[in-house]
């Protein structure tokens, strides 16, 4: 029972308690101190020699290949997801890249409005209707949700390479692929964990944005702003104290 | 005929009714699209100054005639906010205000050598609007859309930013919401207060 935190009974508090949707919060947060202090101690100095070390080119090298290698998962969830054009644009990527590209490791432009969008079966779940259920903080993997937590489990599951290539090759892309974003996102990250009251809360409301984001494909026009505005809009701004007390 | 006429009539009538709100939305659209290319080259200026006091106070004055703090504070606090008393609202406001401003000072130099392209705007409800740019850094290239409050005096102010999608202050009133959950309202004055004593205290080091 420690790990689950008890409803609040006032009802903004307990509004707030549910939109925040995270009922193992207690549980989440010692496994996201775990996380951070495995972060701190392994991924953050491997990812500062990766960038130090080892020359743009070749990084982007190692990207191009993770991302090629991630193909079939995407072509699999958009043809799930009915999306035929991000199918056939990922399909064809994904072979003139293992094959021109030499592996993947170069990254040849496709004939293609936008490059293919990364599809996974956490965003096929969501478009069939699925909700995300409560948040998650995955031991190493981090941020996710029920949902996302189920379709990672698929998305191993039907990953063409968990079968055509060995174990010890599977753990070593999984190790690349965490410090290859590591390094990419380093320095927004630093500025987020200096910067933020709760460093926890951020994330928690980044992810599931940026899921949010992925699940509506990027459509910028297509979300207009559904965080709550209503009650507090009304403010007279010109007016900012006065309007405030009569509250 | 004149039945056809007067239907013509009353029909022009409907619509130059239904123009006018319309045509003031694409005013303030208009006004909120410059508003921000201004903002945008004002703080390429900024950004061009030699590091030093000067530098900062300029800083902090777009900052303020940029973004609405008061408001955006208010904002971030979601349904909280009316349960604050006016001593906690005055001091959170003040805190919160304080925070914003050194959390950016601290970013500054991240800002430079970005280029800004306004691409089109939008209305959003009566008073806002939504201006689509497109801001390039480097070889990465990034939509951010700013939310611009058209206030009763005319003035204008942004009280949203959001990068790829992600809005700034969702993502505030989700933190803070989370820490009043924790500690209340007091408890988040005393962490933005600590926050911001924090990041002076690294700036200086």
């Amino acid at each position: 029972m420690a790990a689950c935190a008890t409803p609040p009974e006032d009802p903004v508090a307990r509004q707030a308690f549910e939109e925040t949707n995270d009922p193992l919060e207690p549980l989440n947060r010692y496994i996201f101190d775990v996380n951070l202090a495995i972060d701190e101690l392994v991924l953050t100095p491997i990812s500062t020699m990766y960038v130090e070390g080892i020359p743009e080119p070749y990084r982007n090298g190692v990207r191009n290949f993770l991302q090629n290698l991630s193909m079939p998962v995407t072509i699999l969830n958009s043809a799930l997801q009915g999306d035929g054009e991000n199918t056939v644009d990922a399909s064809v990527s994904f072979f003139i890249n293992t094959t021109a590209g030499l592996g993947g490791i170069f990254d040849i432009p496709g004939n293609f409005d936008e490059e293919p969008r990364r599809e996974d079966f956490g965003q096929t779940l969501a478009v069939w209707g699925a909700e995300p259920g409560p948040y998650l903080v995955l031991p190493l993997i981090g941020p996710s949700d029920v949902r996302d937590t189920v379709g990672l489990g698929v998305d191993i599951a039907t990953d063409p390479t968990t079968y055509i290539f060995s174990p010890t090759f599977n753990y070593v892309t999984t190790g690349v692929t965490a410090v290859q974003f590591r390094a990419d996102q380093r320095v927004e990250y630093e500025n987020l964990k200096r910067t933020s009251v709760d460093f926890y809360a951020t994330l928690r409301s980044l992810y599931r944005q940026i899921r949010q984001q992925q699940i509506n494909n990027g459509d910028l026009d297509a979300s207009t702003l559904d965080y709550e505005l209503s009650g507090v809009d009304d403010f007279d701004t010109t007016d900012d104290s006065d309007s405030a007390e009569s509250q | 005929m004149i039945e056809r006429r007067h239907i013509l009539r009353s029909g022009l009538a409907l619509v130059a009714l239904t123009a006018a709100p319309s045509v003031a939305l694409a005013d303030q659209v208009e006004d909120a699209e410059a508003f921000i290319e201004e903002r945008g080259n004002k703080l390429l200026d900024i950004l061009g100054m030699a590091p030093g006091d000067a530098r900062r106070d300029a800083f902090r004055d777009w900052l303020n005639g940029s973004f609405n703090l008061n408001l955006i504070g208010k904002l971030a606090l979601g349904p909280f906010l009316q349960q604050a008393t006016p001593d906690q609202l005055e001091a959170y406001t003040k805190a919160f205000s304080d925070y914003i401003v050194v959390t950016y000072e601290s970013r500054f130099d991240t800002f430079t050598g970005y280029n800004l392209q306004v691409l089109r705007g939008r209305p959003a409800g009566s008073k806002d609007s939504i201006v689509q740019t497109l801001i390039s850094y480097g070889n990465d290239t990034f939509n951010v859309d700013f939310r611009v409050r058209q206030e009763a005096s005319d003035d204008l102010d942004v009280i949203d930013v959001m990068v790829q999608n992600v809005s700034m202050l969702k993502t505030q009133q989700d933190e803070f919401r989370s820490v009043i959950q924790r500690s209340g309202l007091d408890g988040l004055i005393d962490g933005l207060k600590e926050q911001t004593a924090e990041i002076e205290a690294q700036a200086q080091s």
